[in-house]
């Protein structure tokens, strides 16, 4: 390592150092995983931006030389680094984010022998740019109805479509692997208040399907553990600036109240005497979408906070916008889960 | 470094703060390993992230309803 003495470290631009209360995280947005590390190397990272390792290592007076060069090695051994002559020649990635849809994605409560147009909501969602969408079922929908409503999304712009379902005996497996390999758009199939839990999932299908014996209701969502930390470049640089769930999201119940989430009570009129696209240019309704998770309080130090969702709806402190989400048992003081 | 310079003082304590190498003090910080001389604990947590919503053409899931 001594002929590195007159070079730079820097971590690969996709390596983006996050520093936390007491533990920072090395988010790899190119193979979408995250390192954990020490504040003690987050800050050796750092200082080692604008300064050659020899001038490093003196300013923590060569006492620190050896162990220095052990965080380097192991950080090149790890494919998050590299030292350099040149930094100049390696900038920063830029972390904006932007999209061309006014919606991005769309939970829609759906229920047999509803009054509500589902073609005329799939063709606004479809003018708005929304290309992911989440369909709850009540009641006990049939087989012949959920295909219905799939085809009515077949000429748009849906490229992902998740459905959750109420447990009813024609949902064998074979009746609901028919219907996924039917529909390709379809990519996760939850059926709840099952009589057993399982997962199902092959090279053949496109969907993912899961019994769970557990009731889902609108109060089951939020839900924020280590398991679903999704660790990607459109998370981390849509977080910076935006609600990780809420942005570019809207819902429409199955009465058709126009709402940001299901669980708000809060409405913005409904669909069958507002368009959606005027609905959702309401400054009130995009408000929501700008609160970060640096914003938030105990998120704000939290090492994993650009690949968590939020949860607006269900907080600690209901009163205080800034609450941290109620779900999430994560202490990034103690770093426990 | 100042700042964890302090932290760390207010853990351990300044005598252990100038006499322990760095690693250990390190070690001790995070509560992490049982072997203090071995720097290679801190880079064992790795977390790659739920990868299922990515092979669809999405990088997040639309709610959090349901854990898989
Ligand atoms: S705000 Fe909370 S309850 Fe609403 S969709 Fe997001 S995670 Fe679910
Ligand atoms: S504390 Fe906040 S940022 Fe950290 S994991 Fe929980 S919700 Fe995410």
């Amino acid at each position: 390592m001594n002929n590195t003495h007159s070079q730079y470290f820097l971590l690969y631009a996709s390596c983006i150092p996050v520093k936390g209360i007491s533990r920072s995280s090395i988010y790899d947005i190119q193979r979408n995983c995250l390192r954990l590390i020490p504040n003690l190397i987050y800050d050796v990272i750092k200082d080692a931006e604008n300064r050659t390792a020899g001038e490093l290592k003196k300013k923590y007076n060569n006492e620190y030389d050896k162990e220095i060069d052990i965080f380097f090695e192991e950080l090149i051994e790890d494919e998050l680094g590299f030292f350099t002559d040149t930094p100049k020649l390696f900038p920063k990635l830029s972390l904006a984010w932007e999209s061309s849809s006014q919606i991005s994605n769309a939970i829609i409560e759906i229920k047999e022998k509803s009054e509500l147009n589902y073609n005329s909501i799939f063709s606004q969602l479809d003018d708005l740019g929304c290309t992911s969408i989440e369909l709850r079922f009540t009641g006990s929908p049939t087989i012949d109805f959920i295909e219905h409503i799939l085809t009515a999304c077949n000429r748009s712009r849906i490229v992902s479509i998740s459905m959750i379902l109420p447990y009813a005996d024609q949902f064998q497996i074979d009746n609901i692997s028919y219907l996924s390999s039917k529909n390709l758009r379809v990519n996760k199939i939850i059926i709840h208040s099952a009589k057993e839990n399982k997962k199902i999932s092959n090279n053949y299908m496109v969907a993912k399907i899961y019994y769970t014996t557990n009731q889902l209701r609108n109060s089951s969502c939020g839900q924020i553990c280590k398991e679903n930390l999704i660790i990607n470049s459109d998370l981390f640089r849509e977080s910076q600036k935006y609600n990780s769930c809420l942005n570019k999201k809207v819902t429409i119940t199955e009465n058709g109240d126009i709402k940001n989430c299901p669980s708000f009570k809060k409405k913005f009129s409904n669909i069958k005497v507002k368009k959606l696209k005027e609905a959702i240019t309401d400054a009130k309704f995009q408000e929501l979408w700008h609160i970060r998770k640096d914003d938030i309080n105990i998120c704000k130090s939290c090492e994993f906070r650009y690949s968590c969702m939020d949860c607006r709806a269900y907080t600690q402190d209901p009163k205080n916008r800034y609450s941290k989400p109620l779900k999430c048992s994560y202490d990034p003081k103690t770093m426990s889960w | 470094m100042e700042e964890t310079s302090e932290e760390l003082k207010s853990i351990l304590g300044e005598e252990a703060l100038k006499n322990l190498p760095i690693t250990i003090q390190l070690m001790k910080k995070m509560k992490m390993n049982e072997d203090p001389n071995s720097i290679m604990a801190f880079f064992n947590s790795d977390f790659h992230g739920s990868d299922m919503h990515h092979d669809a053409g999405q990088y997040k899931p639309i709610s959090t309803i349901h854990n898989e």
